[in-house]
């Protein structure tokens, strides 16, 4: 959209900050404060109180004194209350403490002769124009630093003493303390033509104006009071502040007037800056923190603006949404991989608008007399946009009236697409389209085997769900972003959905050579992928049920993992005509980034079918595994003794090899010594192999078909658990020459410095699980340490790629510029080639 | 110490454009000269040919996937 020059009626040509002066405050006021009571016996805001109605309404119904608007329209207005004697502002203190040093303490002119000043004067206006504000800034602080060091005022002659600063606003000036007063008198000498040099305007920002006397009084409309239910007043934080300050205030010009002791007017003067700097920002340095009576921190000026929950980062920079809702999730394997099952309370709540025709007007005013419960609907739009509730009271009206041209925000309900996302959104594939699924529980429902691409799992995550509002929405979620068109991974062409764990497992169950199933088990099993049918045989296969849910026409030839470890033969997979003849179907063909088969459904049959086939596969999978059962046992964790008596030796050998090298080179050996117990892991890996028992044995199992685990994790289960590190060499130094007291004095041995020859299943001696732990803390701080850092990383990399796209010529581009000419050089889709090949 | 770096076996080969066939490759993706990728003046590979600011390079690499893979880079201040 443009904006048409007609409207522009003035344009902002540039932008001038400055410090109100309490003249400014007096001439903006309505009201001079000057009592500390709120209401009177009656419940009536009072005259001159805090609560002056001509500060602006916070009451519906009342209009204000000062204006006349209602709550609408009235934008309250500031008070002001004239302070007894003057007070410092916290955040202007830095300023002050400069501008007293570079500044005369007699004549008040800056501290730099007039020929000096001339040239700065040049210098800083160039340095504007050329170099930018940051340039003169810089300048400003080099003059600041060179004028607080002069001794002599260049002007009058007179000496200069240094003024300290103790904060937060304590000025000293030699031995005297400099009062707030006394402060005003040198910032009032400062001439018009010095303030320049400070970066200061002196139309909009004079030097005592810095300082407070005269408090601008916050209209009540940014500090509103709640009714409590009881009927009780509840005021606003700063309405609190502000009473301790009026009433301070008070007490300090009493005292002035009946000419009370020095003594006490300082003690209330501190009082009344104390109050007005925590009115200003609670929490600075050494100020302690003012509290209410429930000791909770109270909320000044600066914290409304300030940091992550101020008034830019949380509400100018906020986005927020509606048609969303957000829980936890649970894994449902019954739903299908691109459903979502969502809670009915959530389904009741977020609604889609459906336009009334002629063909859907009588279910969508079933909806309508539903309202109340499940499927209903919540809001009709007529035709000139007036939304109205269904309610008890107008549901008669609204069906009588309803027609096309209206809209229902009926209730989303089973098959509606919507968004379904899990923060960090990192990738395209944290937000994709999935269908609803309404169920009776309270979480929402994911397949486990769509948690890959969102990286989530069930240990407390939650995600959130987005209701798309209109059909254009709908159209590119379902043809675009639906999950079942992001199966396949667009960054290295391998499906991120599919099998993992149990079904892989299940599936390798099914489709091994001696798995058959009598005639009715088939027809329960087949039952469960919706297959319904009258078998003819009396056996069947694993394979042959496995076949009915592949294409007809499909031919098909993979190593599966099985034969990647045992190299027999009949685990190869070989399908022909949509028939499985021979192997295993395990995590080569149907695994999750891994996928050889559901790779090739993809690119050859596409989504559909492929989206079909990973359901069904899983959910044969599963129901084999239900059927035919699978667990581990402590035994599937046993090799025979004479594994552990080559371990021993193995362990040995490296010992004395060690043994060996310390003797010859000391302490330059270290980095042979850690070769050496990496041998040992290889040589320890390599008796598991040879020694585990490879049949009935569940682990070896999971192992071999890819759905959990690796010989790797067996080593420290079953094996030893190996050398522990810190820091990249081998634990040292805990005692003088030896790593704790359980070893001899300048021993530098495999075990002496961290070798762990137990395993997790023996379990680890105290000395040997210390080392462990040390070891592990360190991955873990490690892990801390770099995940905000690789976080960061990543989302600087994505900003910087953002707006990039790919057009039609296959160029990637940002806005019309050329940033590659082919896009990834070849101009391939990576998901939608065969491993980086179009040639299908 | 001056370095030829067309000499190294990294350096993909670089050409200065003709006219004719800096309009043909502007029309084919429909797009103004600024809309090139840059390269600096004072880039070695510049400085050896010799080119001048509002030159166009043609600069052929070797991709692994694609094979030769040309670019072109606006010479810039």
């Amino acid at each position: 959209m443009k904006l048409d020059s007609n409207f522009v009626f003035s344009k902002i040509d540039a932008l001038e900050f400055g410090i109100m002066s309490p003249k400014m405050i007096q001439k903006m006021s309505a009201v001079a404060i000057t009592s500390s009571e709120l209401y009177d016996i009656d419940g009536f805001p009072v005259d001159g109180g805090l609560s002056d109605l001509r500060m602006g309404v916070i009451d519906p119904g009342l209009t204000c004194k000062t204006c006349g608007n209602t709550i609408r329209d009235c934008p309250g207005h500031f008070g002001h209350l004239e302070l007894a004697r003057p007070v410092f502002n916290v955040k202007t203190v830095p300023y002050v403490y400069n501008l007293i040093n570079s500044t005369c303490n007699s004549c008040g002119r800056i501290l730099i002769s007039d020929e000096h000043l001339k040239k700065l004067s040049e210098d800083i206006i160039s340095a504007e124009i050329n170099e930018g504000q940051k340039k003169k800034i810089k300048l400003i602080k080099a003059l600041i630093k060179h004028a607080k060091n002069v001794t002599v005022c260049p002007f009058c002659r007179a000496k200069q003493r240094k003024v300290k600063l103790e904060k937060p606003y304590t000025f000293i000036d030699g031995d005297q303390k400099l009062t707030p007063i006394d402060v005003l008198n040198r910032l009032e000498k400062i001439k018009d033509s010095d303030l320049q040099f400070f970066g200061l305007d002196p139309d909009y920002s004079r030097p005592e104006w810095m300082m407070v006397s005269i408090l601008a009084v916050p209209p009540i409309t940014i500090r509103p009071s709640i009714t409590l239910e009881n009927g009780q007043r509840s005021e606003d934080d700063l309405t609190h502040k502000l009473t301790d300050i009026v009433r301070t205030n008070q007490r300090l010009a009493e005292n002035i007037r009946s000419g009370a002791p020095e003594i006490i007017i300082d003690e209330l003067w501190d009082l009344l800056q104390y109050h007005i700097t925590t009115f200003i920002s609670n929490g600075s340095a050494q100020v302690p923190v003012a509290r209410q009576k429930s000791n909770k921190k109270l909320k000044s000026l600066e914290d409304r603006i300030k940091g992550k929950e101020g008034r830019f980062r949380g509400s100018a920079l906020a986005k927020r949404v509606n048609y969303s809702a957000r829980s936890v999730i649970s894994p449902d394997s019954f739903l299908r991989f691109d459903e979502v099952g969502v809670p009915i309370k959530i389904a009741k709540e977020v609604t889609y608008p459906e336009y009334v025709t002629d063909l859907n007007i009588d279910r969508l005013k079933a909806t309508i007399k539903n309202f109340n419960s499940y499927p209903g609907a919540n809001y009709v739009i007529t035709p000139d946009n007036i939304k109205r509730k269904i309610t008890e009271m107008t549901v008669d009206n609204i069906i009588d009236e309803l027609k096309p041209g209206y809209i229902v925000e009926r209730h989303i309900k089973d098959g509606d697409i919507i968004l379904f996302n899990r923060q960090p959104s990192l990738h395209r594939l944290s937000i994709m389209g999935h269908r609803v699924k309404v169920l009776p529980y309270k979480t929402l429902g994911i397949n486990p085997a769509s948690t890959l691409p969102y990286n989530a799992d069930f240990d407390g995550d939650e995600m959130n769900i987005h209701v798309l509002q209109n059909e254009e929405a709908l159209a590119e979620a379902d043809m675009i972003i639906n999950i079942k068109n992001n199966i396949v991974s667009p960054r290295h062409g391998l499906p991120l959905i599919g099998a993992a764990q149990d079904y892989v497992s299940g599936c390798a169950l099914l489709t091994s050579k001696e798995t058959e199933f009598e005639k009715e088990n088939a027809e329960f099993l087949l039952s469960n992928i919706g297959i319904v049918t009258d078998l003819k045989k009396k056996k069947y296969t694993g394979r042959e049920l496995f076949s009915m849910i592949l294409p007809e026409d499909l031919n098909f030839e993979s190593q599966s993992s099985t034969y990647k470890i045992t190299k027999d033969d009949d685990s190869i997979v070989r399908i022909k005509n949509g028939k499985l003849i021979s192997g295993v179907i395990d995590a080569a063909t149907i695994g999750r980034e891994s996928g050889s088969l559901l790779q090739f459904l993809f690119v050859r049959y596409g989504s559909e079918v492929t989206a079909k086939f990973i359901d069904q596969a899983n959910k044969l999978g599963l129901m084999t595994i239900f059927n035919l059962g699978m667990s581990v046992n402590i035994r599937d964790f046993d090799i025979p003794k004479a594994a552990y008596t080559e371990i021993e030796k193995a362990v040995k050998e490296g010992e004395s090899s060690v043994a060996e090298l310390l003797k010859d080179y000391d302490d330059i050996a270290e980095a042979k010594i850690l070769s050496i117990a990496n041998r040992i892991r290889i040589k320890v890996r390599n008796i598991i192999d040879a020694y585990i028992d490879k049949k009935n044995n569940n682990v070896e199992a999971m192992i071999t078909t890819g759905a959990k685990g690796s010989i790797t994790n067996l080593i420290p289960t079953i094996g030893l658990v190996g050398q522990q590190m810190l820091r990249d060499v081998r634990i040292s130094n805990g005692f003088s020459d030896r790593l704790t007291s359980h070893f001899k004095k300048g021993d530098n041995g495999l075990i002496a410095r961290g070798f762990i020859v137990s395993n997790y299943r023996k379990g680890l001696n105290p000395v040997e699980y210390f080392l462990h732990a040390a070891s592990s803390r360190e991955g873990l701080m490690d892990n801390v340490i770099r995940t905000p850092i690789s976080g960061y990383m990543q989302r600087r990399l994505s900003s910087a790629l953002n707006d990039l796209k790919v057009a039609d010529d296959l160029s990637v581009r940002l806005g019309s510029a050329i940033v590659q000419f082919k896009y990834g050089e070849d101009g391939l889709d990576v998901s939608a080639s065969d491993k980086g090949d179009l040639k299908l | 110490m001056d370095i030829d770096v067309f000499n190294s076996r990294l350096s993909p080969q670089y050409r200065i454009m003709l006219k004719e066939e800096l309009d043909q490759l502007l029309s084919k993706y429909n797009i103004v000269i600024k809309d090139l990728p840059k390269i600096k003046v004072n880039d070695p590979a510049v400085k050896l040919l010799d080119a001048k600011e509002g030159d166009v390079l043609e600069i052929k690499r070797s991709s692994k996937t694609a094979g030769q893979y040309n670019y072109y880079r606006l010479v810039v201040k």
